[in-house]
C-alpha cells in the first residue's frame, strides 16, 4: 500500500495561484477527503497527485518515491472522474480491462481480474453493453471498477457522486467506503459536500483559496474548527467576535454583541480579541426539561423565522439588547448578529415570539483566529 | 401522414427537391447516352457498342489506375499530415489561433491559382531551379514540371486538401473531453496507445468523412492534372473531356467514362472508409 | 520541462513551411505580374531586371479579362441570391421541424458535393442541349445555383435551429403579431447566417470552374476560365500571375468578412443562453 507526502507544493497557472504552499502527509490505507468550496484548488491538488498538473515548486513523494517528471501513466494512482470519462467506444468489459491491458497482464489474469472486478462493482450482467446504454449509477460503477482494475495503491476520487441522485449517493458512498476497507487502498476523495466528507473520511482536509485551512478527523473538524472559515463551511455555526475579560481556571468571561458570555475551554484563546463559536444544535430554548446551571449563558431573543425540517426545527433568532451590560462599541458596531438554533423534532415557538435561550458554556469554543 | 410532416416535405421541394431532380436527370442523361440514347450525331437506339469500345481501350485502364492511385495517396497523405497537427492544436497555446488560420489559408486559394503558383515555382526557369543552380546543386536547370509519376498533382492535392482534413479532424479531436484522455493516461496508456485506442476510434467518423471527400475530389480532378500532371497519362476527368471533344461518338463514349468515374469515386471512397474502419477497430481491440 | 521550447520550435517550423508554400509563391506571382514585357526575367537574373505595371495594362486592354470580370461578378450575386432563396424553405424544415426521413434527406442534400464536378458539368451541358437552352449565362446560372444550394442549406439550417422557441413564445405572449415575431425572434439570429451564406456562395460562384468551363467555352469567359487559358499548353506566366491575383485577393477579404458573420452567430448563441 502507498503513502503520499506532499511538501510545500505550489501550482501556478500564469498569474493565478491555484495551490499555495500545500503540505500534507497521507498515511497508507487512510481515507482522506479534500473538502472546500468550488475553486478552492481541491481538484487541482488531486490532479497534481495523479500527475496531470505539474508542480510549480515543492516536492511530492508517492510510496516514498519522488514523482518529479513521472507521467500519470507511470504513477501508482487511479482516478475516478467526476464525468466518469468512460470510453464510449469500448464495451463495459473492455473499459474495465483497459488498465490491465496496459499493464500487459496475461489473457488468463485479465479474465480472472475482470470477473473479480465485475462482481465487486456488481456489473457481471452488463459486461457486453456500451457506456451510453447504462444508467448513471451503472456508469459510475464502471468508472469505479475501471480504476480498481489496475489495483492502484492510491485511488483518487473527483466528486464521483455529484451526478447521482440523493438516494443512490448514500448507497454508493457506503459501497466506496466498504471497498476501501476491504482492499486497503489509500483513498483521496474530493468533495464540496461537508456531510459526505464527515461521513466517509478518516481525515478531512479543508481547503480554501488554494491553501489548506485545517487537517483533522471528522470529529476535530466539526467540533474543533480552527477558524471562522472551517467553522462556517463545515456545518452551520454561530460565530461572534469576543473580547476576553477574565479567566477562572478553564472558565472565561467574554464580552460579545450578545453581552457577557461564559466560555468553558481547556484551550486558552490565542488573543484577547478573538472569535467564539457554537453549533446551532448546542443550544436550546429555556424550557421545562433544562435544569438551571450557573455556568449556562442565558439571553432573551425574538424568533425572526422558523423552518420545520422534519427531524429538526430551525429558528433564526434576533437577540434583544442587553441593557445592563456596558456594551463594547467595537463588538456591536457590526451589524447585529442573528443566531441560528436547531432543536430536535417539532418546536412550538412561533415567529415573532420572545424566548429565553440557553447556551451551556462548555458548548462554546474559541476559534484560533484573532481580529 | 400528419399535417406537419406534409408541410415539411413541401418545404423540401424547392431546395432538396431541385437537387434530387438535377442530379437524377444528369446521371440518367449520362446513363442514357452511354447506351446510345440522346445521340446528337446519328440515330438514337440502344447499344452496348460504346461500352465495349471504351472497356477495350487501354487509355481507360491507365487513366483508371492513375486516378485511383492519385486519389488514394492524396487522401491518405492529407489525413496523415492533418492528424498530428490537429492533436497539436488541441490544447490551446499562445499563437494557436494564428497558426491554425495560417494552416487553413490554402482553403482560400483557388485550385487553378494553386496550380499556377506551383508550376511557376518549379518550372524550368522558376525559383526552385534558380536556387538549385545558384547553390551549385545542379549545373543546369532540371525539368520538374509535369513529372511522369504525378508527384506534382499529389503535392497540389495534399496542399489544397490537408487544411480541409485539418478542419474536420480538429473539430473531432477537440470534442473528445480531456477527462477521457486523462483517464487513459491514468490507467497507464502512453501517447501512442492513447492515439490508437482512444483518439482514432473516437474520431473515426470525421476521419472517414475527410478521406471520402478528399478521395472523391482527387479522383475527379481535372485542373491539377492538366496544369501539373504527367503528359503521358490522363486522369479520368481529363479523358472524359478529351473523348467528348475529339471523337465522333464523343458524347456516348464520354458518358461511359463518366459513369466509370462516378463508380470509381463512390466505390473507391467507400472501400477506403471501410478499410480504415476495420484497421482502426482492430487496433483499438488489440 | 522543455515543452514550451519544443512547442515554439514546431510553431517556427509551421510558420517557415507556410512561408515557403504560401508567401514565397505569392510573392513570386506578384513579381511575375510586374515583369516588364520588354525585359524578360530569365536565368541568370535572380530578380526581374525591370518592374512595371505594363502587364496589367496590356491584359486589361488586349484580352477579354474585363469581360470575364463582368461575367463573373454579374453571375455571382445572381447565383448567391437564387441559391439562398431556394435553400431557405429546406433549411427551415431541417432546422425547425421533425419529420420522418430527416436524416436521410440531410444526407441526400449533400449529393452535389459527391458527384465529380466535371461529370455534372459535362452532362448538364448535354442536358442544356437537349432542352434547347443556349444562353450560356442562364445555363451557368442554373447549374451553379443547384450546385451551391447544399452550402446554403447547411449554414441556414444551423441558423434556423438556433432560433429559440422561448423567444418566439415570449414575443407572442407579450402581444407581438407575426411581423414582430419575425423581427425579434427570427431576423437577429437569421441575419448573420443569411449574409454568410450569400458571401460564401458568391465566392464559390466566382471560383467555380467546371460548369463555367464546360458550359461556357469557348465564347463565355469567367475569371477562372481565363486563368485556365493561360495555364497548360500555352503557359503565359505573367498573364497567369495577374489573373491569379485578381482571382484570389478579393475572395480572401470576402472570406474574412464571412468568418466574422459566422463568429457573430456563435457569440449570439452564447450570450443568448444567459
Amino acid at each position: 500500500m502507498t503513502s503520499v507526502l506532499i511538501d510545500s507544493v505550489n501550482v501556478r497557472f500564469g498569474d493565478f495561484e491555484a495551490l499555495r504552499n500545500i503540505s500534507l502527509n497521507i498515511d497508507s490505507g487512510t481515507f482522506v477527503t479534500l473538502l472546500g468550496p468550488s475553486g478552492c484548488g481541491k481538484t487541482t491538488l488531486l490532479k497534481t497527485i495523479a500527475g496531470f498538473t505539474p508542480l510549480s515548486s515543492g516536492k511530492m513523494l508517492i510510496g516514498g518515491k519522488e514523482t518529479h517528471n513521472l507521467p500519470p501513466e507511470k504513477r501508482d494512482t487511479a482516478m475516478c472522474f467526476q464525468s466518469y470519462a468512460l470510453f464510449p467506444h469500448l464495451s463495459v468489459a473492455n473499459n474495465l480491462l483497459f488498465g490491465p491491458k496496459q499493464k500487459k497482464l496475461s489473457k488468463q489474469d485479465q479474465a480472472t481480474r475482470l470477473q473479480d472486478i465485475a462482481s465487486q462493482v456488481s456489473l457481471t450482467s452488463q459486461l457486453d453493453k456500451f457506456p451510453p446504454e447504462l444508467s448513471g449509477g451503472q456508469q459510475q460503477r464502471v468508472a469505479l471498477g475501471r480504476a480498481l482494475a489496475i489495483q492502484p495503491g492510491i485511488m483518487l476520487f473527483d466528486e464521483p457522486l455529484s451526478n447521482l441522485d440523493a438516494k443512490l449517493r448514500d448507497s454508493v458512498r457506503f459501497e466506496i467506503r466498504q471497498l476501501q476497507k476491504q482492499q486497503g487502498f489509500t483513498a483521496i476523495y474530493v468533495t464540496h459536500d461537508q456531510a459526505e466528507a464527515l461521513a466517509m473520511s478518516d481525515i478531512v482536509v479543508v481547503m480554501n483559496k488554494g491553501a489548506i485551512e485545517q487537517i483533522g478527523s471528522p470529529n476535530d473538524i466539526y467540533h474543533r474548527p480552527i477558524n471562522r472559515f472551517v467553522a462556517d463551511f463545515v456545518g452551520a455555526a454561530n460565530i461572534l467576535p469576543a473580547q476576553v475579560l477574565e479567566q477562572h481556571g478553564n472558565l472565561y468571561r467574554v464580552q460579545t454583541a450578545l453581552g457577557q458570555l461564559q466560555v468553558q475551554s481547556d484551550q486558552a484563546p490565542i488573543a484577547k480579541q478573538t472569535y467564539i463559536f457554537w453549533r446551532p444544535e448546542d443550544m436550546c430554548f429555556d424550557g421545562a426539561n433544562t435544569s438551571p446551571n450557573g455556568q449556562d449563558n442565558i439571553f432573551e431573543s425574538r424568533i425572526i423565522a422558523k423552518t420545520f425540517l422534519g427531524n429538526i426545527t430551525e429558528c433564526l433568532l434576533d437577540p434583544l439588547p442587553h441593557s445592563h451590560d456596558d456594551a463594547n462599541t467595537a463588538l456591536t458596531c457590526d451589524k447585529k448578529p442573528s443566531i441560528r438554533i436547531q432543536n430536535l423534532g417539532f418546536q412550538r415557538a412561533e415567529e415573532g415570539e420572545q424566548v429565553i435561550i440557553r447556551v451551556p458554556s462548555s458548548n462554546i469554543r474559541f476559534l484560533a483566529e484573532a481580529f | 401522414m400528419n399535417k406537419q410532416t406534409l408541410l415539411a416535405y413541401c418545404l423540401l421541394l424547392p431546395g432538396l427537391g431541385l437537387i434530387i431532380v438535377f442530379i437524377f436527370v444528369i446521371i440518367s442523361m449520362a446513363l442514357a447516352q452511354s447506351v446510345g440514347y440522346f445521340n446528337f450525331s446519328g440515330s438514337s437506339k440502344f447499344t452496348w457498342q460504346f461500352w465495349q469500345q471504351i472497356l477495350a481501350d487501354n487509355q481507360l485502364s491507365r487513366a483508371f489506375f492513375y486516378s485511383l492511385k492519385i486519389a488514394t495517396i492524396s487522401a491518405i497523405l492529407s489525413v496523415s499530415f492533418a492528424y498530428p497537427l490537429a492533436l497539436w492544436l488541441r490544447d490551446p497555446f499562445r499563437g494557436a489561433q494564428f497558426v491554425s488560420s495560417l494552416l487553413k489559408a490554402p482553403l482560400l486559394v483557388h485550385g487553378l491559382v494553386a496550380a499556377f503558383l506551383y508550376v511557376n515555382f518549379i518550372s524550368f526557369n522558376g525559383f526552385l531551379n534558380q536556387i538549385f543552380v545558384h547553390l551549385g546543386l545542379v549545373s543546369r536547370p532540371i525539368r520538374m514540371q509535369n513529372d511522369s509519376y504525378g508527384i506534382g498533382v499529389i503535392i497540389l492535392q495534399v496542399w489544397k486538401q490537408m487544411p480541409f482534413a485539418l478542419l474536420l479532424l480538429t473539430g473531432a479531436v477537440q470534442s473528445i473531453g480531456h477527462d477521457i484522455t486523462d483517464a487513459a493516461k491514468d490507467l497507464g496508456a502512453g501517447a501512442w496507445t492513447r492515439f490508437v485506442k482512444i483518439i482514432l476510434p473516437l474520431t473515426l467518423k470525421a476521419l472517414q468523412a475527410a478521406l471520402i471527400i478528399i478521395f472523391i475530389g482527387a479522383a475527379g480532378d481535372y485542373s491539377f492534372q492538366v496544369v501539373a500532371g504527367p503528359i503521358s497519362v490522363s486522369s479520368l476527368s481529363q479523358l472524359m473531356l478529351r473523348i467528348q471533344a475529339n471523337d465522333a461518338n464523343g458524347w456516348n463514349l464520354s458518358a461511359t467514362v463518366a459513369i466509370l468515374l462516378m463508380l470509381t469515386a463512390l466505390i473507391g471512397s467507400a472501400l477506403l472508409a471501410l478499410i480504415t474502419q476495420q484497421v482502426i477497430k482492430w487496433g483499438a481491440k488489440r | 520541462m522543455n515543452k514550451p521550447c519544443t512547442n515554439r520550435l514546431i510553431i517556427l517550423l509551421v510558420i517557415g513551411f507556410c512561408c515557403i508554400s504560401l508567401v514565397l509563391p505569392f510573392s513570386l506571382a506578384m513579381l511575375w505580374s510586374l515583369v516588364d514585357p520588354g525585359h524578360p526575367w530569365s536565368y541568370p537574373h535572380i530578380l526581374p531586371p525591370v518592374l512595371s505595371l505594363q502587364r496589367w495594362v496590356d491584359i486589361w486592354t488586349t484580352t477579354s479579362l474585363p469581360q470575364a470580370l463582368l461575367h463573373s461578378y454579374l453571375l455571382a450575386p445572381c447565383v448567391a441570391l437564387c441559391s439562398v432563396l431556394l435553400a431557405l424553405p429546406t433549411a427551415y424544415a431541417f432546422g425547425r421541424l421533425e419529420f420522418p426521413g430527416k436524416q436521410a434527406a440531410q444526407l441526400i442534400s449533400l449529393l452535389p458535393l459527391i458527384v465529380p464536378s466535371f461529370v455534372v458539368a459535362l452532362f448538364f451541358s448535354s442536358l442544356l442541349n437537349v432542352l434547347g437552352i443556349y444562353s450560356r449565362f442562364l445555363g451557368i446560372l442554373i447549374g451553379q445555383t443547384v450546385l451551391f444550394i447544399p452550402y446554403a442549406i447547411r449554414i441556414l439550417s444551423v441558423s434556423f435551429s438556433l432560433i429559440r422557441q422561448e423567444i418566439i413564445d415570449a414575443t407572442r405572449d407579450l402581444g407581438g403579431g407575426p411581423i414582430t415575431v419575425f423581427k425579434t425572434a427570427y431576423l437577429p439570429v437569421l441575419k448573420p447566417g443569411l449574409l454568410a451564406s450569400i458571401i460564401m456562395i458568391f465566392i464559390l460562384s466566382i471560383e467555380e470552374f467546371a460548369i463555367a468551363f464546360v458550359v461556357g467555352s469557348p465564347d463565355f469567359v469567367t475569371v477562372p476560365t481565363i486563368l485556365y487559358s493561360y495555364l497548360g499548353y500555352n503557359f503565359i506566366r505573367s498573364n497567369a500571375a495577374v489573373v491569379s491575383l485578381i482571382l484570389v485577393v478579393p475572395n480572401i477579404f470576402l472570406m474574412l468578412l464571412m468568418e466574422r458573420f459566422l463568429k457573430a452567430r456563435n457569440t449570439a448563441v452564447i450570450t443568448g443562453k444567459g
